[in-house]
C-alpha cells in the first residue's frame, strides 16, 4: 500500500487496456477521503478507487477493522460511504453502485480520526470480549443505566452519520404508473422477457437499477450472442425496446418493495450521476407501479466462503473481480488466488490471467473436470484441487495466505499448509438466486440441493421468476423462461404475441452445482484463531453464530436478531445463507428445516425524501380558507388551524397583546356589535319526505313538530351513549333541512349520516348533500346588530315578534340574496348570515362598513370562545372528550323521553350511565379572580392528601372574562352537581396550589334577557 | 370541447381562484408548456341524488341522457351529467342557468326521493390540458389515465395528492379538475409545482 499511496495524482496503476465499459474520452476527477483522484465516465466509485489502487475504503461496524470492496453490485455490505458535503450529504451509499461524476466528494465511514489508523481497532483486539449478544449480556444492569450505555454504543458501533444540517436541500418527486407487465431486472433475461412480453403491444416497463441494461452479461468477456459480442446483443435488445412506444425504460432504478395486489415501488436515480443537476427535475422520484403482471429477474448474489481472514481489503467475489476487468478495465490484483467450490470462479481465473495477473486456483473439490477446468489448465494457470484457503493475512490489504488440503465437504485440515504472498483473493461459494421481490410478496421457496441455493417455488402474486433469480443460471435456460414468462405474462393481460427465438449463445459449457463448504478449518479450536466473517456488515462471524447455537438459539429468526447477521443496509445479501448453513451443521439439521428469516422491503434502502416527494412545506397538508380570508389578512389577524381550516384567531391592533384584543373584541360584542367569520361551520342538505323522521334519530331531541323556517339546537350521540357533535338544524321547508355541524367534525357527521341511511336505514327516503362550501357566513352579535343590519340595507322587518330568536328569514342585504339565521352562540342578539360563497367577501366588507358608526368590531375565534363560556356554552371536543353524556353536561332536557329510538338511546340506559361519580360540567370561580386557571389542570379536594392524590377531574375552558371583570372556568369533575358551592383545589407543576368554588357554569346574563337585544 | 365553457362569467362575486393571477412557467427541455389550465369561473353546478325514475325530467330539462354508466359523463351541449355513485350525479351547466335548471327539475320530478342541490359556489371546476398533462396528474392521482383506459367521456372520483378530486375526461388530451373551493389554491400550488419539469401556463 505505501507504494500506492506515493503514486502521483491520476495515475491509475491498476487499470488495464481491455475493451470495456468505460468511456476512456471522457476523465472524471473526484475527491475521496480528502484526495483527488481521476477516473473515467461509466466508473462506479468501486472501480475508480481500485483503478487507482485504493482497496481501503472504510472501517467494520463493531471491531473497526478495515474493509475493502467485496461485490460490484447492489449486495455491497463493506464499501458504504458518505456522499457530498454539508446539508446535501448521505451516508451509507454503496460505492459499487455510485456513477463517478466530475467533482464528486465522498468521505469513509466509521473511523477516527482515519480510515487508517482508527482508535476503535482496539476493539479487534479484543475481539474475543465481544462475541454475539455482548452487549445484551454486559449492559443489563442496571437496566436504569441502558440509556447512557446505549449512546456510547451508538456511538462506538454503527456506520455513517447523516448530514448535520437536517433539511435536505434536494427535490424528490413520487408518481403513480400502471402497466400490463413489470420487468424488474434488466439483464440478459429481463431484456428478453421484456421484447416478448411487449411485442404483441401490451404496455411494459422495465426497470433494473444499474445505468445501462445487461447486468452480469456486461461484465463478462468470453459470451458471444449471435455471433457478437454480449454486448452488441445487449445493446441492439435495449434500442429496438427504446423504440417501442409501449415499453419505458427505467435505468438506474430499483424495484425495492413488492405488495399485494402486484403494487410495487420503485426508486429511480434521476439526477444522481450528474455533475450538473438540473433544477427542473427530481434529484430522485419514486414511482408506485400498479402491475397486472411482474416478470422478476433480478439475478443471484455470489456467496463468499467463510475463512479466516476473508474480510481483508483484497479479499472480493470471483465475480466481481471478473465485472471489473471486463467492465471497468480494472484488475484488482496482480498475484491472485482463486478459491472456489464451483466452476464459475475460472472465468474470474482466466480472466485475471488474461489481464497479466499470476493466478493460482484453489478449488475446494477433489475432482474438478469440465472445459474450464480444462481451459485454465491449458493456459497454465497452477490448480490446487481438494484445497482450500484456510486463512488470509494482511493489515489494510491481503497479503498473505495459507492454503491447505482439506477434506470433502471442507470440515477438516488433511495435510500440510502452504504459504503464498498475494494482493488479491478472488472467492467463490456458490451462487444464491436473489429471491427478494419473490419473497416479499409471500412467494414460497425450495431448496436445490445440488446448486446449493434456495429458489422460488410458487408464486402468490400474478408473476413469473426468470434466470437467475429462478436458479437458472445458465443463460440459455434463463433466456427460454424469459421468452416463456413474456409469453405468458402478455396472454394473462390480453395481449397475443409470436415466440421469439432464443439467440445462439457461444460460451464454454459450464457446471453450474456447487460443492458444500460452509465453514474452511483454520486448525484453531472453535473460538479461537483468527475471524471468519459471516456477515461483513455487521461483523458476525462463524463462530457467533456456532456460539448462538449453543446458547438455544435454534430459529433463524432468533439467531437474526441475537446476532445480528443479515440486519443492517444490505440485509445479508452476501451472508444469509452461509449464516443458516452454518446454524443448520450446529444444530445438526438440513438447511430446509432452518429455513430463510423474512424478506421486507425495501430490497435495498430508500432514500426517504423520495417516499415523501413533494409532502413537504406548504404542500404538506392542504390550508382551507374562507372566501373571506383576504380581509382577516389585510386587517392583520393572528390564525389558528381549525382542522384543515385557517381562522382568523384575533385581530390586534397596534401593540395590543393577544390577552388587550380578545378582551376588546369579547366587550364590543356586548357592548355594541362584534363580527365573526363563521363560514368554516359544516352545513349540510337534507332533503327527503322522511327528512324529519331521519333528524329523528341522529339527534336525541324531536324534530317532527318544529316549524317550516324554525331553528332547533340537537345534540347528535355515537351509538355508545357519548356526545359526538352538535349544532342548530333550520327547516327550510316541509322535507327539506339545513344542518350545521362543529367545523371539525364536518366531514365526520356527513359519512356517518350517510353510512346510517345506506347500511341500517335504506327505506328512508333522505339524501345529504354537503354545502359547507356554498355558503359564506358572517355572525353579527350585539345589542347593535339589528340597527347594523337595518343600516346596511335589508328587506325584512327585524322586530322580535316578526323574526323571533331560533327563526331563519330569506332576505336580501345590500341587494345580496341571503339566508338569515337568528340563532346565537354568544346568547346577544344575534343573525348568522349566509349568503353564496362567491359574495363572502362582498358581504363581509359591507357589513363592516354599514356598522362602522356602531363601532362593529371583527372578533376571532378566540373571542368567540370567551363569549361563549361567558353563557355557559359547551364546545364538542372542548368540553366532551368521547366519553360525555348528555346528562354529564346537565342537558337532560335534550334527551326526548318520548321518540321510540334514536342513535345511543339504549346505551344511556344502562345503570353505570346514572352512577354519581360520573364526570359533570361545572363553572368555578377562582379566589383571586385575576388568576386564570391553567386548561387540563386537575382538581382535587385535600391539596394536602398523600400521593398520588385523588383526582377529581380536569378543567375544560378557562379565560378572562371581561363582561364578568374576572377569571371564569368550567371543569369536568367526578359528582361535580354535589359540589355545588364548595371549595375544590388545584395543585400546580410550581408547587403552589390554586383554589376555587363550584358554580352553575353560566357566569353571564343567566336569565338570558339579552337575547333579544 | 373545454373551450365550450369559456365563455365569460354573467354572475359577478368572486370564485375560488379569481385572486389568483396568471402565471407561466417555460418548458425546460424547450417547446410547448406541458400544462396548460384556468378555472372554469362560475360554471353551474347541481348535484343530483336519485335513482332512474329522474330520466325523464332530467332528460327533458337538460338534453342530457340520464342515467350515465358508472364513472361516465353525457354531454349535451354544454351541459354534462356526471356519474358519482350509483345514486348521485352532478350536472354541470353554463353559467348562471344552475338556478333554472334546478327550479325546472324541481318542478317536474314528479316524486317525492330525489335532492337537487345547488353546489355551484362549493365546487371549484378547472380545465387542463397539455402535452404533459396525465404525467403531471399521474404525480398524485392513482388512476390509471391511458386514454385507451380513461379516454374521453369517462369521469372518476379520486386524489391528487391530498385533495379530493372528481376528473372528466374530454377529447383531444383535455380534462376536468373537480374540487372543493376551499382546495382550490392547493390544486393550484400542487399543479403548478407538479408541472415544473414540462412547463406550463395558469390562464385566468
Amino acid at each position: 500500500m505505501s507504494r500506492l499511496s506515493k503514486a502521483p495524482m491520476g495515475h491509475q496503476i491498476a487499470r488495464i487496456d481491455a475493451k470495456c465499459r468505460i468511456d476512456r474520452s471522457v476523465p472524471v476527477t473526484f475527491t475521496f477521503d480528502g484526495r483527488t483522484y481521476n477516473g473515467f465516465a461509466g466508473d462506479t466509485l468501486a472501480s475508480a478507487l481500485l483503478a487507482n489502487g485504493v482497496h481501503l475504503v472504510g472501517r467494520s461496524f463493531k471491531y473497526h477493522r478495515p474493509r475493502g470492496i467485496l461485490s460490484a453490485g447492489s449486495e455491497e455490505p463493506n464499501a458504504l460511504i458518505r456522499l457530498g458535503k454539508g446539508a446535501g450529504a448521505e451516508p451509507n451509499i454503496r460505492a459499487t453502485q455510485i456513477e463517478i461524476f466530475d467533482g464528486l466528494y465522498a468521505e469513509s465511514q466509521n473511523r477516527t480520526p482515519s480510515l487508517k489508523f482508527d482508535v476503535g481497532a482496539i476493539n479487534s483486539v479484543l475481539g474475543r470480549f465481544f462475541p454475539a449478544g455482548f452487549y445484551y449480556k454486559t449492559f443489563m444492569w442496571p437496566a436504569s443505566m441502558w440509556m447512557r450505555y446505549e449512546h456510547v454504543i451508538r456511538h462506538a458501533a454503527g456506520l455513517g452519520k447523516v448530514a448535520d444540517d437536517h433539511t435536505d436541500p434536494d427535490r424528490y418527486e413520487k408518481t403513480h404508473a400502471h402497466c400490463d407487465i413489470l420487468v424488474a431486472g434488466g439483464g440478459a433475461a429481463g431484456l428478453m422477457a421484456a421484447l416478448q412480453a411487449a411485442s404483441g403491444g401490451a404496455r411494459v416497463i422495465l426497470a433494473d437499477e444499474q445505468n445501462e441494461f445487461g447486468g452480469w452479461l456486461l461484465g463478462e468477456a468470453n459470451i458471444s450472442i449471435d455471433e457478437q459480442p454480449a454486448t452488441s446483443w445487449i445493446g441492439k435488445m435495449t434500442n429496438q425496446l427504446a423504440a417501442m412506444p409501449n415499453v419505458k425504460l427505467l435505468p438506474r432504478t430499483t424495484v425495492f418493495g413488492y405488495m399485494d395486489h402486484n403494487f410495487l415501488t420503485l426508486n429511480e436515480r434521476v439526477t444522481d450521476h450528474l455533475s450538473k443537476r438540473p433544477a427542473h427535475l427530481p434529484r430522485q422520484r419514486m414511482w408506485k407501479v400498479r402491475a397486472q403482471q411482474v416478470i422478476i429477474a433480478q439475478g443471484a448474489h455470489e456467496r463468499p466462503l467463510v475463512f479466516a481472514g476473508n474480510d481483508i481489503p483484497g479479499v472480493m467475489l470471483a465475480g466481481a473481480v471478473r465485472t471489473y476487468i471486463n467492465r471497468y478495465g480494472v484488475c484488482p490484483g496482480q498475484r491472485a488466488i482463486v478459491m472456489c467450490n464451483n466452476d464459475d470462479a475460472y472465468k474470474t481465473a482466466i480472466d485475471l490471467h488474461r489481464a497479466g495477473a499470476r493466478v493460482l486456483i484453489a478449488d475446494l473439490r477433489a475432482q474438478p473436470t469440465g472445459p474450464l477446468f480444462q481451459a485454465a489448465h491449458n493456459v497454465g494457470i497452477d490448480i490446487l484441487v481438494g484445497h482450500a484457503v484456510i486463512a488470509a493475512y494482511g493489515t489494510h490489504r491481503v497479503a498473505r495466505v495459507e492454503i491447505a488440503p482439506v477434506n470433502h465437504n471442507a470440515t477438516a485440515i488433511i495435510g500440510e499448509v502452504i504459504h503464498r504472498d498475494c494482493d488479491l483473493v478472488a472467492m467463490s461459494g456458490g451462487l444464491s438466486p436473489a429471491v427478494h421481490l419473490h419473497s416479499q410478496a409471500r412467494g414460497n421457496l425450495q431448496w436445490d440441493e445440488g446448486k446449493l441455493c434456495f429458489r422460488p417455488s410458487a408464486t402468490h402474486e400474478p408473476s413469473f421468476n426468470i434466470g437467475a433469480c429462478n436458479g437458472s443460471f445458465d443463460l440459455v435456460a434463463g433466456l427460454k423462461e424469459a421468452v416463456r414468462a413474456g409469453t405468458k405474462a402478455a396472454a394473462a393481460s390480453g395481449f397475443k404475441t409470436a415466440s421469439l427465438t432464443v439467440p445462439d449463445v457461444t460460451t464454454a459449457k459450464q457446471n453450474w452445482r456447487s460443492a458444500a463448504a460452509w465453514k474452511i478449518p483454520n486448525g484453531h479450536l472453535a473460538g479461537r484463531g483468527p475471524k471468519a466473517f459471516v456477515d461483513f456488515q455487521n461483523d458476525v462471524t462463524s463462530n457467533d453464530i456456532t456460539l448462538a447455537a449453543r446458547e438455544g438459539y435454534q430459529s433463524v429468526e432468533h439467531l437474526k436478531r441475537y446476532t445480528t447477521t443479515g440486519m443492517g443496509t444490505d440485509q445479508g445479501k452476501t451472508s444469509n445463507i452461509n449464516a443458516l448453513a452454518i446454524l443448520a451443521d450446529a444444530l445438526g439439521n438440513e438447511i430446509p428445516e432452518i429455513g430463510t428469516t423474512t424478506f421486507r422491503m425495501p430490497y435495498t434502502p430508500s432514500n426517504i425524501g423520495a417516499i415523501a416527494g413533494r409532502d413537504i412545506g406548504a404542500l404538506f397538508d392542504p390550508v382551507r380558507l374562507t372566501r373571506m380570508d383576504d380581509w382577516h389578512r389585510a386587517a392583520g389577524a393572528k390564525f389558528e388551524h381549525v382542522g384543515q381550516w385557517m381562522r382568523a384567531w384575533y385581530y390586534p391592533e397596534e401593540s395590543e397583546t393577544m390577552h388587550d384584543a380578545v378582551n376588546r373584541e369579547v366587550r364590543a360584542a356586548r357592548t355594541s356589535a362584534g363580527l365573526l367569520d363563521a363560514s368554516t361551520l359544516g352545513k349540510i342538505d337534507i332533503q327527503g319526505s322522511d327528512a324529519a323522521e331521519f333528524l329523528n334519530r341522529v339527534y336525541t331531541n324531536a324534530w317532527n313538530k318544529l316549524g317550516i323556517g324554525k331553528c332547533r339546537y340537537g345534540l347528535m350521540l355515537k351509538d355508545d351513549g357519548m356526545i359526538m357533535d352538535d349544532g342548530v338544524t333550520t327547516r327550510l321547508g316541509e322535507n327539506h333541512f339545513h344542518m350545521t355541524t362543529t367545523t371539525g367534525g364536518a366531514a365526520g357527521v356527513l359519512d356517518w349520516m350517510e353510512e346510517w341511511l345506506q347500511t341500517e336505514w335504506p327505506d328512508l327516503e333522505v339524501y345529504l348533500t354537503s354545502v359547507t362550501e356554498q355558503w359564506s357566513v358572517a355572525t353579527l352579535s350585539g345589542p347593535n346588530a339589528a340597527k347594523i343590519l337595518e343600516e346596511a340595507g335589508i328587506d325584512i322587518d327585524l322586530s322580535s315578534a316578526n323574526f323571533p330568536f331560533m327563526s331563519m328569514k330569506h332576505a336580501h342585504i345590500g341587494g345580496l340574496p341571503a339566508r338569515i339565521f337568528r340563532i346565537s352562540f354568544t346568547g346577544e342578539l344575534s343573525y348568522e348570515i349566509n349568503v353564496a360563497a362567491r359574495h363572502g367577501l362582498a358581504l363581509w366588507t359591507h357589513l363592516m362598513k354599514a356598522g362602522a358608526a356602531h363601532g362593529i368590531t371583527p372578533y376571532g375565534t378566540e373571542a368567540m370562545h370567551v363569549l361563549r363560556a361567558e353563557k355557559g356554552f359547551i364546545i364538542v371536543g372542548q368540553e366532551t372528550d368521547g366519553s360525555v353524556t348528555p346528562h354529564d353536561l346537565g342537558m337532560d332536557w335534550i334527551i326526548s323521553k318520548t321518540k321510540p329510538d334514536f342513535i345511543g338511546k339504549r346505551a344511556l340506559s344502562r345503570e353505570s350511565m346514572g352512577y354519581s361519580d360520573r364526570k359533570h360540567l361545572i363553572g368555578l370561580l377562582c379566589s383571586d379572580p385575576k388568576t386564570v386557571i391553567p386548561e387540563g389542570a386537575h382538581a382535587v379536594i385535600d391539596p394536602d392528601q398523600p400521593l398520588p392524590m385523588d383526582m377529581l377531574g380536569q378543567v375544560t375552558s378557562s379565560y378572562f372574562s371581561p363582561n364578568c371583570g374576572r377569571s371564569i372556568a368550567m371543569a369536568m369533575l367526578k359528582g361535580g352537581r354535589a359540589l355545588m358551592g364548595q371549595t375544590v383545589y388545584f395543585p400546580m407543576l410550581d408547587g403552589t396550589v390554586l383554589d376555587a368554588k363550584v358554580v352553575n357554569p353560566i357566569f353571564y346574563d343567566p336569565k338570558g334577557a339579552r337575547i333579544d337585544g | 370541447m373545454a373551450n365550450s365553457f369559456e365563455s365569460k362569467p354573467v354572475f359577478s362575486g368572486e370564485t375560488a381562484l379569481s385572486n389568483q393571477s396568471a402565471s407561466k412557467s417555460n418548458n425546460p427541455s424547450g417547446g410547448a408548456v406541458g400544462l396548460i389550465f384556468h378555472e372554469m369561473q362560475h360554471l353551474g353546478k347541481l348535484n343530483i341524488r336519485g335513482d332512474h325514475s329522474l330520466k325523464a325530467a332530467i332528460k327533458a330539462a337538460t338534453g342530457c341522457h340520464f342515467p350515465p354508466l358508472a364513472n361516465h359523463f353525457e354531454t349535451a351541449g354544454e351541459r354534462r351529467i356526471v356519474w358519482l355513485g350509483p345514486d348521485e350525479y352532478l350536472l354541470l351547466c353554463e353559467s348562471g342557468k344552475e338556478k333554472a335548471l334546478h327550479d325546472t327539475l324541481t318542478n317536474t320530478i314528479k316524486r317525492s326521493h330525489f335532492a337537487i342541490t345547488d353546489v355551484s359556489d362549493s365546487l371549484c371546476a378547472l380545465s387542463l390540458s397539455g402535452a404533459a398533462v396525465r404525467d403531471v396528474l399521474a404525480k398524485g392521482c392513482s388512476l390509471d389515465l391511458l386514454p385507451a383506459k380513461f379516454g374521453a367521456g369517462k369521469c372518476a372520483q379520486s386524489l391528487l395528492a391530498h385533495a379530493g378530486i372528481t376528473l372528466m375526461a374530454l377529447p383531444d388530451d383535455t380534462f376536468i379538475l373537480i374540487c372543493r373551493t376551499s382546495f382550490a389554491p392547493y390544486v393550484h400550488d400542487w399543479l403548478v409545482d407538479a408541472a415544473l419539469e414540462y412547463g406550463y401556463q395558469f390562464t385566468v
